[in-house]
């Protein structure tokens, strides 16, 4: 029994050092203040203090937000690779609600959980200023940051209701690209830095509107109404002889014909899309690198939407959350996947990869005459445009499986 | 010869007529989104109110089956198959076209349908029971309708998968314990015909 007693006690204290090998820390928000309704960064570290490799995933998990504006799980599952001794650090892009529970870290190396963490979070209200380069006292909240901790995507300033940059600061070009496109598509204001004046953001409504221009076909209902009502009248007359004769021939020719022409239904007519997205990428001339993407997502069957890059969900002011689980998983780049209930529409932005393609000259589109699925662009983009300035634009649409997906591209391409 | 009993002549017709009524129901609701009414017409209204129905049509069969033509035992249980699949066939025009119309993946249909299959053959394996066991008409009439009540709806109020509509609106969605139903009644079907063909071999061996 001693023995036992000691064995278990080794094996304990074994366990709890291959335990404590790796470590995983993580602060949420700038300075580990997280301003609520924003997407703020998370940065996590994991450390290897064992003695081999590790090849383990890491796993985030939130419960984000309330009943009163939605609540949604977020995830993030990420892949670590790290040699002996090693640490590296990540910088996600988390949203953060009020309401929101704490974090929950994992490392888990095949299955086994080698390191977790909790971690809570601090909540603000007030969007700071970040002063980068210089040391102005600000009446406000503000953050005093060197060139070097500005992020290169421009998502991880939405915290930020303004960055002031001291003179002299010298910045990388993908730092000031970020900031460009930041203050570019209205995610705030930039001092010190030449930037491009603020696009007009699509309006929910309008890019509302275009979802219904794509919805799925209404089935051939004349074809259908017509066919059950003589099916079901011939089979009046087709069933009696069955019972009176026994002749089964009459009632089976019926029942094979129609299902046969039920099974060449499809060849006909397609089955509707389960999933509809329509999708508003908006390029600047003078915005290299970032666009700004707007994506509304209809599941007409309830499920997951699956798309490349992340994406955030933009929550109406007076609206609630919609996506009640949301993860972030690698594959081939960083990939968002969003659990929608029957019916639901989503909407869902990101800053993404600049257009620079060719496509129709929309300067001059009038609004009844040109096509309906660029009306949210046009709607957005049109009253700001100057004499001079062109609006190119390029649609697309694809259908893979059960996912019907429109793409609209618009580039301003801004005088001088 | 294969025919059928001319008492069955209505209860197939109903079976059709109301699958048409639901099918019809569910191509012309008006598609609009977050509506939940909508949605469950628009949707699995057809697999549960083919569920509800073919278990009727089942009772019909299985009572009217008993006593019906000098067939033997595995015989008879060949028939009730037969009759049970044939008041499927009936109504698989509008399955399949409400399978493309609303994209159900084949897999799920394929449960859906087994299942009815299944659902169906226990309700007239139960009726031909019920046939054989209670004699009065009124006390066979209470149990007939009571129990199959209490299976299809009273079960569907905890959510389980043994009540059609719980079974068929989880294998609609694709959801696991839509196929706990199916498995269900494929083992009540096999079970309870096993038995009945081991007991009839039984008593005409004595």
């Amino acid at each position: 029994m001693t023995r036992l007693a000691w064995t278990l006690l080794g094996a304990a204290v074994v366990a709890h050092a291959g335990w404590a090998q790796v470590r995983v820390t993580a602060e949420l928000g700038w300075h580990g203040q997280a301003v609520v309704g924003e997407v703020n960064p998370l940065l996590i570290a994991v450390e290897n203090g064992g003695a081999s490799l590790l090849v383990a995933a890491l796993h985030v998990e939130q419960n984000v937000g309330s009943g009163w504006r939605g609540a949604a799980l977020q995830r993030i599952r990420a892949p670590v690779l790290l040699p002996p001794g090693g640490r590296t650090r990540f910088v996600f892009p988390w949203p953060v609600d009020a309401g929101s529970g704490p974090l929950k870290l994992v490392v888990a190396q095949a299955g086994a959980v080698v390191a977790q963490a909790t971690v809570p979070i601090r909540l603000a209200v007030e969007k700071p200023v970040a002063v980068v380069g210089a040391w102005t006292p600000l009446p406000g909240a503000a953050l005093y940051l060197s060139a070097d901790n500005l992020p290169h995507d421009p998502l991880l300033l939405s915290p930020f209701s303004r960055v002031e940059i001291g003179p002299g600061t010298v910045l990388s070009a993908p730092t000031a690209d970020a900031l460009r496109a930041w203050a570019a598509f209205g995610g705030g204001r930039v001092d010190g830095l030449s930037v491009p004046e603020t696009v007009p953001l699509l309006l929910d409504p309008d890019v509302r509107r275009a979802l219904d221009l794509h919805a799925p076909r209404p089935p051939a209902m004349g074809i259908l109404i017509g066919g059950t009502i003589v099916y079901l009248v011939l089979l009046g007359y087709a069933l009696p002889p069955l019972a009176r004769r026994g002749t089964w021939k009459r009632t089976a020719a019926l029942v094979a014909v129609s299902c046969g022409v039920a099974g060449f239904y499809p060849v006909l007519y397609r089955s509707p899309q389960d999933i509809t997205s329509v999708q508003y990428s908006v390029s600047l001339s003078d915005v290299v690198r970032f666009c700004m993407d707007t994506t509304i997502v209809a599941h007409h069957r309830g499920g997951w939407w699956e798309g490349a890059g992340w994406w955030m969900e933009r929550v109406p002011v007076s609206g609630a959350r919609v996506g009640g689980e949301v993860e972030w998983v690698w594959g081939e780049g960083v990939r968002t996947r969003v659990r929608l209930r029957e019916g639901a529409t989503i909407v869902l932005v990101r800053y993404g990869p600049v257009w620079t393609g060719e496509g129709e000259d929309l300067s001059e589109a009038r609004l009844p005459g040109s096509d309906p699925g660029f009306w949210p662009a046009l709607f957005a983009l049109g009253p700001a445009l100057r004499a001079g300035d062109r609006l190119v634009g390029s649609k697309e649409g694809e259908r893979a499986q059960g996912h019907a997906f429109y793409r609209y591209q618009v580039r301003w391409e801004r005088r001088g | 010869m294969v025919r059928i009993a001319e008492s069955l002549v209505t209860p197939y017709h109903a079976f059709a007529i109301l699958s048409g009524t639901a099918f019809t129901a569910a191509i012309l609701w008006p598609a609009s989104p977050a509506d939940p009414l909508g949605m469950l017409i628009r949707g699995p209204l057809l697999p549960i109110t083919v569920g509800l129905l073919i278990g009727f049509l089942g009772l019909q069969v299985g009572e009217v089956e008993r006593g019906y033509g000098p067939y033997s035992p595995g015989q008879r249980a060949g028939r009730l198959g037969a009759l049970v699949g044939f008041g499927l066939a009936l109504v698989l025009p509008f399955l399949f076209i409400h399978r493309v119309e609303r994209g159900l993946p084949w897999i799920p249909f394929a449960g859906i349908v087994t299942f009815l299959y299944a659902y169906g053959l226990f309700w007239a394996l139960v009726g031909l029971g019920l046939a054989a066991a209670v004699h009065s008409d009124g006390l066979r009439f209470v149990v007939k309708y009571g129990s199959y009540c209490a299976c299809a709806f009273a079960l569907a109020l905890p959510g389980l998968p043994a009540s059609p509509l719980t079974a068929l609106g989880a294998l609609w969605r694709g959801m696991g314990s839509g196929w706990w139903g199916l498995v269900l009644y494929g083992a009540l079907d096999l079970g309870a015909m096993g038995a009945w063909l081991w007991a009839k071999r039984g008593s005409s061996a004595k």
